[in-house]
């Protein structure tokens, strides 16, 4: 599928017909005498009716022209948005002239320097068609910066505006001085959008100018031998906590390639995990990947890793791969048992996991309101309403504390487990949320997201089951050797949590209540155990297979 | 308040031990002549009688068993019930 001549022909057009709109906008604040009223209201219109055309062809190419091609979709997408935000641009040279009219005299915009504006707008508007189609990321990128230019140009003028407006004179011009300027800034807004639609086009996925700065940055300062030009993107992805993730590659000097894993989003969260990646160091050297680089940018903070070649556990278990679970499994266990002997500290903690439940409660209600039920009765069974079993987990779990702390993952998932390429040694990844807490909150979260894969397959479940159970012994086997005598309790706890917790996340409604009604019976069972030492309940193992 | 209803739906997990329970208190609603079904106030009382048909059905499939148990009977209506009130014949006395 090629870019089609048709949809070129109007593109160009229609840059054409939004200079020359510019351009009378120009004019008419210059009361140059050259503007005609009825051509800059006629080519408005021609200008919307352009809009119109290139998108329905740019929506029927994609939909109609058999095998798209990723590289003409992102052309075509780029074109799209670049239509919209030209258009854009041409209404306010409207909505601008439409308000020369309130000014008592026209020649009172004159005072300000508007030809500035009008200048780098002009001047990114000729670059857009070249930028656009050759996919030229410099052009993109200098389009994206007009937008800074503008702002700070509009910032000054409008101290200037305001601080006449206190004199009190002139009020009515100044305001629709103000006004038009306003006009001229959105006009800046509008050409970010376009140079973002440009630099996406380019890189093959969707960029934010800001967040490439954040990249070229970040390769600038781990010094790797390449420039971002040379980067490819294989993949990008929002995570659900809205942090931007890519694995981006590229050769060095010599040939060989680099891969990394950029990151961006929140600063806390992302220096939380800087600063977590260094305490793991610390206690195993070259578990957590190495950091590349670090960057903070106001709210925001990007990070570049490692990229670790090799396969999470999670994909070990779908592709149904035993060596690799077995050999995961093993590293596993001898690294937590490393981490725990030497970072447990004799401080009692309590990971409260019924109140981690109540903070996601109200997202599992929304994806599945059938769950929040009331008071039931059986004959002479009467059971809690669900609200009132929270109520009494919470109660319970007040009162049950690990007699100790360990340095925990936080995210104990599967997919955050990765067995390296040469099968040899394992690392952990995504550990913003480490902190010295109640290991049983690693073991619930890594057999619950073992669990919740959803697989019927016999022998991937049989396998997904092993990993479960060896997990469980191996926490039960740790809690015994250290005096641990509360660990089961906790452990249901924190099962009920994760597994109600999860269904948030799962739509398929046969799966998601197979998770639920398992919660449920943890808690009935946690239930009825009050009043008795906890020292002695029993998580019922028959509710961890599937 | 409670007020009357048509359906009633439950569904959990249990095990041997825990499952005794609700089969007794079905069993005991039997027993007694009325069962009550209830969802947040809101109850379907059962009184079963006469002539009661039970379906019972087993199936084995890839190791996972289903064990279907159904109990049909029909209402009296209010008309049958009030027919059903002894005959009490009390003498006048004068």
């Amino acid at each position: 599928m090629a870019y089609k001549k048709e949809i070129d022909e109007n593109f160009r057009f229609l840059i054409l017909a939004v200079r020359s709109q510019l351009q009378d906008a120009l004019n008419f604040l210059d009361d140059t005498g050259t503007v005609s009223n009825e051509n800059f209201f006629a080519r408005d219109d021609y200008i919307d009716n352009l809009k119109g055309v290139i998108e329905t062809k740019c929506f029927s190419q994609i939909h109609y022209s058999g095998e798209p091609e990723k590289k003409t979709v992102d052309l075509i997408k780029a074109v799209i948005v670049i239509t919209t935000n030209l258009e854009r641009i041409a209404d306010y040279s409207v909505n601008m002239i439409g308000q020369m009219h309130h000014l008592h005299d026209t020649s009172f915009i004159r005072k300000y320097d508007y030809r500035e504006f009008f200048d780098i707008i002009l001047e990114s508007v000729d670059l857009i068609y070249k930028a656009a189609i050759s996919k030229d990321l410099q052009d993109g990128l200098h389009i994206c910066k007009s937008e800074l230019t503008i702002d700070s140009l509009y910032k000054e003028v409008f101290q200037e505006l305001l601080a006449e407006l206190k004199t009190g004179k002139n009020t009515e011009d100044l305001l629709t001085t103000i006004f038009i300027f306003r006009y001229l800034e959105r006009m800046g807004d509008c050409l970010l959008n376009v140079g973002e639609a440009i630099i996406s086009s380019a890189m093959g996925e969707k960029f934010k100018f800001d967040q490439f700065e954040a990249l070229e940055e970040s390769i600038q300062r781990a010094q790797i031998e390449a420039s971002i030009s040379d980067f490819t993107f294989d993949s990008i992805w929002e995570t659900r906590s809205g942090c931007r993730i890519a694995r981006v590659r590229t050769k060095n000097g010599n040939g060989s390639t680099i891969a990394a894993i950029f990151k961006e989003g929140q600063l806390k969260k992302l220096e939380d995990e800087k600063n977590n990646i260094e305490k793991w160091q610390e206690i195993i050297p070259g578990l957590p990947p190495r950091i590349y680089s670090f960057k903070p940018r106001g709210e925001n903070a990007s990070i570049l890793l490692e990229y670790i070649d090799g396969n999470t556990l999670e994909d070990l278990l779908l592709s149904n791969n035993p060596e690799g679970v077995k050999k995961s499994l093993g590293l596993i266990k001898k690294t937590l048992n490393e981490v725990y002997e030497s970072t447990r500290k004799m401080e009692p903690v309590n990971a409260r996991p019924s109140n981690q439940l109540l903070e996601r409660i109200r997202e599992v209600h929304e994806v599945h309101p059938d769950y929040k039920f009331e008071t039931r009765q059986i004959g002479s069974i009467e059971t809690p309403s669900f609200d009132e079993m929270l109520k009494r987990l919470s109660e319970i779990d007040e009162s049950i504390y690990s007699p100790f702390t360990v340095f925990i993952h936080g995210d104990f998932n599967i997919d955050n487990i990765i067995l390296d390429k040469n099968k040899d040694t394992i690392h952990f990844i995504d550990l913003h949320r480490s902190k010295n807490f109640d290991y049983v909150q690693d073991i619930s979260v890594f057999m619950v997201s073992t669990f919740r894969l959803p697989v019927k397959d016999d022998m991937v479940r049989n396998l997904m089951n092993l990993a479960t159970d060896e997990i469980y012994r191996f926490g039960a086997e740790f809690a015994q050797r250290n005096n641990d005598t509360t660990f089961e309790a906790r452990l249901t706890l924190g099962l009920i949590r994760s597994f109600t917790s999860s269904t948030r996340f799962e739509l398929k409604e046969e799966f998601a209540k197979t998770m639920y009604l398992r919660a449920i019976y943890l808690i009935e069972k946690m239930l009825s155990h009050e009043g008795k030492p906890w020292e002695e309940f029993r998580l019922p193992s028959a509710s961890l297979v599937y | 308040m409670s007020s009357p209803i048509n359906d009633f739906k439950h569904e959990s997990l249990q095990d041997r031990e825990s499952i005794v329970k609700y089969i007794n208190a079905l069993r005991e609603g039997f027993e007694s002549g009325q069962l009550v079904l209830g969802n947040n106030g809101n109850r379907i009382i059962l009184e079963p009688a006469g002539m009661i048909k039970l379906d019972l059905k087993a199936k084995r499939k890839d190791g996972r068993i289903k064990l279907t148990v159904k109990v049909n009977w029909r209402e009296k209506s209010e008309e049958e019930k009030e027919e059903e009130k002894p005959l009490i014949i009390e003498s006048k006395r004068d």
